[in-house]
């Protein structure tokens, strides 16, 4: 035992605690028959997080302290007339917070703290969350800071034009007389570039604007991540969202690197909300009127 | 590596002025919008004042009212709020203007306001004696306007003039919001694509300068010219 390196440390406690919860009564109402770990029924029991995981600490806090956004329509929105944040994101983290308490899903178990895209890493170092979810895309770069969960929503780029529009996708509109709309600077712009090369482009400073501007006619489109675009599809039912995806961005849910055994039961939950339809019903709930609702991402 | 080889290091970022090199092209091309934008704005902007300017002195009641209400809305809004308007608000009464036409519109009128007040303490500036001078020789109102006051008046209100115009070349970076491809506008775009911001926004403002330096300059040599006879 000594011997093992420490990675095998945790594993080990880990696996013990999913066979564990494996065995016990998980899901409110069902019995969980053994189904092996690849199915991941993983609902622990609170009380058998082995002592020195993250997962302790949170449950014997009461409370899950997750940092979201409060301005992405759709996915961490501070609903004005409920004064309730509520999203995707949201609901992603309000499924982790029953899996630690047991199937309780009473509001008084999630904290939900807004946060900018400038403070969600800094946040989960300094540990004034337990775990971000606020859009937020894997790379590299961030992978240095913080621990990732896996993919829980694969966002990219997409074509938001007028309901009248013929327009299917991107290369519909590489012609010179038509005009595409992002945001001045963003990877959005370059790729406009590089997908349909002859449009024309026009750029501000914010979404906003485009937004006016396909409603006056000024442009043809808007292109920019899909989330952004179904805010903007929200705010006005004249529009549709079109063509695939043509750009990658997987959203992680964030945990710092120093939370014992967090990152895999999150992992665990995942797994669980992508085979069991809540991950389906949640996508369908927030998103599902701008198209038919994918897969899970892997 | 051997000693005293190439400069391109992989990873490393590229020789200072590479950025600029690679785009020059499009910050000129910036660099034409934003000088006619200015020249168009400018004499919008000359007009509306000269007009305005002495509207506000005039002897007639309803006119200085008129010239009162152009120069107070438009001295006291942001140029801003006037360019979003003109690009944005104007299609909700039928009104749609491409980019170009908006900015300087909004620069021409905006500035035009600050022309007008310009002109006004000018006329104003000339002596009680000029004007009854004038009345005594018979000349009427336009006359004595055009042939007495006008010339004297222009010797006062070139320095602020040229003040003017330096703002205006200025603010002809606005433009850049309603998506203008003049200057402003491209050197934001290359600055993105290659994060040379030292480079880019440099050359920018130098463009900037090498517009409104002269001004300065020629301000000051027609000063002197216009107020030879005062000295």
């Amino acid at each position: 035992m000594m011997h093992l390196p420490r990675r095998a440390a945790f594993a080990r406690p880990v696996s013990v605690l999913l066979a564990a919860a494996l065995v016990a009564c998980g899901t409110a109402g069902g019995n969980a028959a053994p189904s092996g770990l690849a199915s991941a029924t993983a609902r622990p029991a609170g009380t058998s997080f082995p002592a020195t995981s993250y997962m302790a600490k949170i449950v014997q806090r009461g409370k899950l302290i997750a940092g979201v956004k409060q301005d992405v329509l759709l996915f961490g929105y501070l609903n004005p007339r409920t004064n309730q944040i509520e999203g995707f994101d949201i609901d992603v983290v309000k499924e982790i917070a029953k899996a630690l308490f047991n199937g309780d899903a009473s509001a008084s178990r999630v904290e939900f703290k807004p946060v900018t895209s400038a403070q969600r890493i800094p946040a989960l170092q300094e540990g004034s969350v337990d775990i971000v979810a606020a859009t937020m895309t894997i790379t590299d770069e961030r992978k240095q800071q913080i621990d990732f969960s896996d993919v829980y929503y694969s966002a990219g780029q997409r074509l938001l034009v007028k309901k009248d529009s013929t327009a299917t996708k991107i290369q519909d509109l590489d012609k010179a007389d038509k005009t595409i709309c992002a945001a001045k600077g963003s990877t959005s712009e370059q790729n406009i570039t590089k997908f349909a090369p002859t449009a024309q482009k026009l750029l501000f400073d914010g979404y906003a604007e485009c937004l006016t501007a396909l409603q006056q006619g000024r442009t043809d489109a808007i292109s920019t991540d899909d989330v952004i675009l179904a805010g903007l599809a929200e705010q006005d039912p004249n529009t549709k969202l079109v063509g695939d995806k043509f750009t990658d961005e997987p959203y992680g849910l964030g945990i710092a690197k120093t939370s014992t055994g967090f990152t895999e039961f999150v992992n665990g939950v995942l797994r669980q909300i992508k085979t069991n339809g809540r991950w389906k019903a949640t996508y369908q709930q927030w998103l599902g009127k701008f198209g038919p609702v994918p897969e899970p991402p892997k | 590596m051997p000693p005293g080889a190439a400069t391109a290091v992989p990873g490393a970022p590229p020789p200072f002025g590479t950025a600029l090199a690679n785009n020059l092209p499009l910050l000129l091309s910036g660099l034409v919008t934003t000088v006619s934008l200015s020249a168009l704005a400018l004499i919008l902007a000359l007009a509306l004042g000269l007009v305005f300017g002495v509207l506000r002195i005039t002897p007639l009641a309803p006119l200085r009212a008129l010239g009162t209400v152009y120069v107070e809305f438009f001295r006291n809004t942001p140029l801003l709020v006037q360019t979003f308007f003109a690009y944005f608000g104007l299609p909700a009464v039928g009104v749609k203007l491409p980019g170009f036409t908006a900015a300087f519109l909004a620069l021409g009128i905006y500035t035009g306001s600050f022309v007008a007040e310009v002109v006004r303490a000018g006329i104003l500036s000339i002596g009680r004696g000029q004007l009854e001078a004038a009345r005594a020789l018979g000349l009427s109102y336009a006359q004595m306007m055009r042939h007495v006051v006008v010339p004297q008046a222009v010797a006062t209100t070139v320095p602020p003039l040229g003040n003017l115009v330096i703002a205006l070349v200025k603010n002809s970076s606005l433009a850049s919001t309603i998506a203008v491809a003049d200057l402003m506008y491209n050197g934001e775009i290359v600055n993105s694509r290659t994060f040379a911001t030292y480079e880019i926004f440099g050359f920018v403002a130098l463009c900037y300068l090498v517009l409104t330096l002269p001004m300065g300059g020629l301000v000051g040599a027609l000063e002197h010219r216009l107020t030879r006879y005062r000295r």
